[in-house]
């Protein structure tokens, strides 16, 4: 077995998945809330001859083990819709679907259901701090929403507080989409956090750092495939070479 | 090759960018347009290694796994009703809501849409219709005798007839305000409709609480600001460039692959 090409062929098979990750950040530079994403590499050691032999002889393949996420808040941009949240640090809106299935977000783009509820706009219910929904009257005007997460209107006063949560191991959380995250332990309410209303995050995707990303992916890409040939003309020559002298 | 299907996503995300800004510009001189805005989102994610999986048989288990993501989707493009500048026109049925409001108009249809385009005529029967001549609610219908018309901050269309001294208050024009007027339905020709996200209207009066004042002789323009959506278009633009630079080297990269013997 030639264990040159298929360390070259582990490489490869990283690379790929890493210009996918890299496509995926691209394609979600103007995603609202979208976290940057960024591939982990090991080294997965192999005994050459499968006895207890010294490192030296050891061959290491590499293989893609985790993702790390980049929660560092982006931009804020005005947009001057009441019901657009933005919130800073590394805090999320709980929200729930209609399986009563806990998401998370930092998407606080929000909008009204036709039931007056507040929502995001795949209209998912965006909870309150008693885990209850947040529901507007019909005649209710002038929404304004504090930084501490409380909505009001003119007319009733104060109607809630957004529950704003926070987690202590962020590599648990699980994106499902639709800039929802999912995690397998219910989120603790921030000690502190700060609501914008009128504003919303940008992705924290840097163009610039993928760009150069993505061609040092190519060319990894690249050297490594020319390894890959210098390898097969060594056999091929060696091949002929011993052939010449039987 | 995902890294493909991915960025084209981004890029069918980005012409879309590019289609709205452009009809905010277009529409930069239209009266009352509200500018808009795509919002995006991620698509659904791919688990190649499960968050939380054992990593081995003592219960250790990976703390982050890896997901991959398949690109971006357009979730939805909403108005931002910030209001426009008012500009003074000088023509008597000019009229412009200064804060929250809308005016109801009267389809053909009998069915309701709303606007804050103010520009305003009079019918031949003497009535205020839009420029497509849709009536304005309440129906305010101005005598042919009238010599000057008068509408007032509070609404009142005051008219002044020939040889009379007080000008006769001939109705007053009613205004209409949603919970959530960034959710009103687009119809064309600078009118909405209601829809279940921008909650049920109420009709009030300028001048009261919550509802702005009228302001006779001028215009609302649109709140397009040109500056900012050059800028968008071109961050759009160079995003779309970008997605197109993912393609050409996931291209290279399967070329590489190809030519290996």
């Amino acid at each position: 077995m030639d264990v040159s090409l298929y360390v070259g062929l582990s490489h490869q098979i990283g690379m790929r998945r890493n210009l996918e990750i890299i496509a995926n950040n691209m394609a979600n530079m103007n995603t609202t809330g979208f976290k940057k994403e960024g591939l982990l590499f090991q080294e997965y050691m192999m005994r050459m001859d499968g006895t207890d032999t010294p490192v030296a002889k050891n061959v290491s393949y590499v293989q893609d083990k985790s993702l790390i996420r980049d929660f560092t808040e982006g931009n804020f941009r005005q947009t001057d819709n009441p019901l657009d949240l933005a919130l800073d640090g590394q805090n999320f809106f709980q929200v729930q679907d209609a399986n009563g299935a806990m998401r998370y977000t930092r998407n606080g783009h929000f909008k009204l259901s036709d039931t007056g509820e507040l929502t995001t706009s795949n209209g998912l219910t965006v909870l309150d701090t008693n885990g209850s929904p947040i529901t507007f009257a019909i005649d209710d005007q002038d929404i304004t929403i504090s930084e501490d997460g409380t909505v009001s209107t003119q007319a009733r006063g104060v109607i809630g507080r957004i529950a704003v949560v926070e987690f202590g191991a962020l590599g648990q959380l699980q994106k499902v989409g639709d800039s929802l995250y999912s995690s397998p332990t219910p989120g603790t309410p921030s000690v502190s956090y700060k609501v914008t209303s009128g504003m919303i995050e940008d992705s924290n995707v840097q163009p610039i750092v993928e760009m150069t990303n993505l061609m040092n992916v190519s060319r990894q890409y690249q050297s490594v495939a020319r390894i890959l040939e210098d390898q097969q003309e060594l056999q091929l020559k060696s091949i002929n070479r011993l052939a010449r002298v039987g | 090759m995902k890294a493909l299907n991915i960025a084209s996503t981004g890029m069918l995300a980005q012409q879309m960018n590019v289609e709205v800004i452009s009809n905010n510009i277009a529409n930069m001189n239209t009266t009352g347009f509200k500018r808009q805005r795509v919002e995006f989102q991620d698509l659904l994610y791919q688990n190649i290694e499960r968050i939380g999986a054992a990593s081995s048989d003592t219960g250790t288990v990976t703390p982050s796994g890896i997901q991959v993501g398949v690109g971006v989707k357009p979730a939805s493009i909403y108005r931002i009703t910030e209001q426009g500048n008012l500009v003074n026109s000088g023509n008597t049925y000019d009229v412009a809501i200064n804060g929250e409001g809308y005016f109801r108009v009267l389809m053909p249809d009998g069915t309701d849409t709303y606007t804050r385009a103010g520009s305003f005529q009079l019918s031949p029967t003497g009535q205020i219709v839009t420029p497509d001549g849709h009536q304005v609610m309440p129906g305010i219908t101005v005598p042919a005798e009238a010599i000057d018309v008068t509408i007032n901050p509070q609404g009142e269309v005051l008219v002044k007839l020939a040889g009379e001294v007080e000008p006769q208050n001939v109705g007053r024009l009613e205004i209409t305000t949603f919970p959530n007027a960034a959710g009103l339905e687009a119809l064309g020709d600078n009118l909405f409709a209601e829809t279940p996200s921008s909650g049920i209207p109420t009709a009030g009066s300028p001048g009261t609480p919550g509802y702005g004042t009228i302001m006779q002789g001028f215009l609302e323009t649109s709140n397009v600001n040109a500056v900012a959506e050059i800028t968008s278009l071109i961050t759009a633009q160079r995003a779309y460039e970008m997605n197109s630079k993912v393609i050409s080297t996931a291209d290279e990269m399967m070329g590489v692959t190809s030519q290996l013997r």
